[in-house]
């Protein structure tokens, strides 16, 4: 199937915008409800990034901090975030990066280092290092401890997200797995997921 | 939807919105920023929309601005030390630099909280639509508010159904991230059937159609709006010429 920025606005792969939204939210509330300590709020954003490919990732992740700004508007910066790790997954996933275990692997460092790079420029330029929540006692104890804002922030970071980035794309990933092949099929980016014995089988019917 | 306030056109208020965040970037100092906060809540109130206005503000924006407050003046060092006792030490710089930051997120903050509180999303869309955004983005968004309140909705059956069948919640951490897998994948094989079904739904009401589209739903602008816009415009003008050129 033909890919790039023209060919991926599907109408199938618009409406999976709103659903990639929800689930972020609702993976978000699922993992308040169940207590874990990594908030699964990108598992909405990485599904779609990854079978409707970077551009409809990107406006997944953006628009959900659009409308969790909407109550909260301190989120809408964090859009940014989003938009990296969005795009990064959609062109990890064109480049048939999730297809193997290296590739996954490689996906989920460098997901983890973008998602805190990226989020690392919106705390510090304009949130002077502090997100609001828990986090902010590790940059705290970094700053005591006498390093600079950039590498506390960027430290915590990476310690608080990089489970949680690589935890997002596998409970993505077990997700794909389950979505049925002929639903897979009608997307741009969906062909790798697809079991190579069907693939073959769709092959000889085109 | 009795409220003159409320009852502008969508591209006023967000012009409102503009103005101030325009204001708050080019104005120095931060004195003039924080009188920005309470002006809306006034606004607020008198839009009707007071109490939801400061719940949603002390929920989001409070603790962030406290946290900036305890980061900046204690714990970055800088050359000035204004106050300081055991291991606590309140620097000048850093009181400096998290008052600018400060003022700037909570002026720039009320204004969006009142802006996404006074406009319906139904407003907003269909202003969109007619300052020429395609029918298919101003779709997307109405739709993916429309849906989240459904998902939840969806994920607490779910949890429900699945807590019946036996699946534990509750207990050490390897149980409860078992449970989650259980939990999302109905959700998303249902809510990707949903969309193929929408996808034929849009088709056979001609939503890929390249024609020009009717809506049921009216508004327009009044006279009150121009005067609003004229008046910021004007007011803003005067502002540039102020801060720049004088």
């Amino acid at each position: 199937m033909k890919q790039g920025i023209k060919h991926d606005f599907t109408l199938l792969a618009l409406l999976l915008i709103p659903v990639g939204v929800s689930l972020s939210v609702v993976g978000y509330q699922l993992s308040s409800i169940l207590k874990l300590p990594v908030y699964l709020d990108l598992i909405g954003t990485t599904l779609v990034a990854m079978i409707a490919g970077p551009w409809i990732g990107l406006i997944t992740g953006g628009l959900g901090n659009l409308v969790n700004g909407m109550l909260n508007p301190t989120s809408i910066p964090f859009g940014f975030v989003s938009i990296c790790v969005g795009l990064a997954t959609g062109y990890f996933s064109k480049w048939k990066m999730y297809t193997n275990v290296v590739g996954i692997v490689i996906a989920g460092a460098l997901g983890a280092v973008i998602a805190a790079m990226s989020s690392a420029v919106v705390v510090v330029l304009l949130f002077g290092g502090v997100t609001g929540s828990g986090v902010d006692l590790i940059t705290a104890t970094f700053l005591a401890a006498g390093q600079q804002i950039w590498t506390s922030v960027i430290s915590t970071n990476i310690i608080s997200g990089t489970v949680n980035t690589i935890i997002n794309m596998a409970i993505a990933l077990f997700l794909i797995k389950r979505i049925p092949p002929r639903f897979l099929v009608k997307l741009n980016y969906g062909w790798n997921y697809i079991p190579k014995k069907l693939r073959e089988v769709f092959k000889q019917n085109d | 939807m009795t409220n003159a306030i409320q009852k502008l056109y969508p591209s006023t208020k967000m012009s409102i919105v503009l103005a101030v965040i325009l204001f708050t970037l080019m104005m120095p100092g931060y004195i003039s920023q924080y009188s920005v906060f309470p002006i809306f809540i006034i606004i607020a109130f008198i839009s009707g929309v007071g109490t939801k206005f400061l719940s949603a503000f002390i929920k989001s924006i409070f603790v962030l601005v406290l946290f900036i407050f305890v980061f900046q003046c204690f714990l970055i060092p800088s050359d000035t030390v204004i106050w300081s006792k055991g291991i606590l030490t309140l620097y000048k710089e850093g009181l400096e630099a998290s008052l600018l930051m400060t003022s700037k997120i909570i002026a720039i903050s009320s204004s969006l909280i009142w802006f996404f509180l006074v406009t319906p999303i139904k407003d907003m869309m269909f202003a969109l639509e007619k300052a020429g955004f395609s029918k298919k983005f101003t779709f997307v968004i109405y739709s993916t508010i429309q849906l989240i309140p459904q998902m939840k909705k969806l994920s607490q059956t779910i949890l429900e159904a699945q807590k019946s069948r036996g699946i534990e919640t509750e207990g050490s951490l390897m149980i409860r991230l078992k449970a989650f897998l259980p939990m999302l994948g109905p959700l998303v094989l249902s809510s990707i059937q949903q969309t193929e079904e929408k996808v034929l739904a849009l088709e056979a009401r001609a939503f890929s159609a390249t024609v020009r589209k009717s809506s049921y739903y009216q508004m327009s602008k009044k006279p009150v709006d121009y005067l609003v816009i004229s008046v910021i415009f004007i007011g803003f003008m005067i502002f540039v010429w102020w801060r720049f050129f004088k």
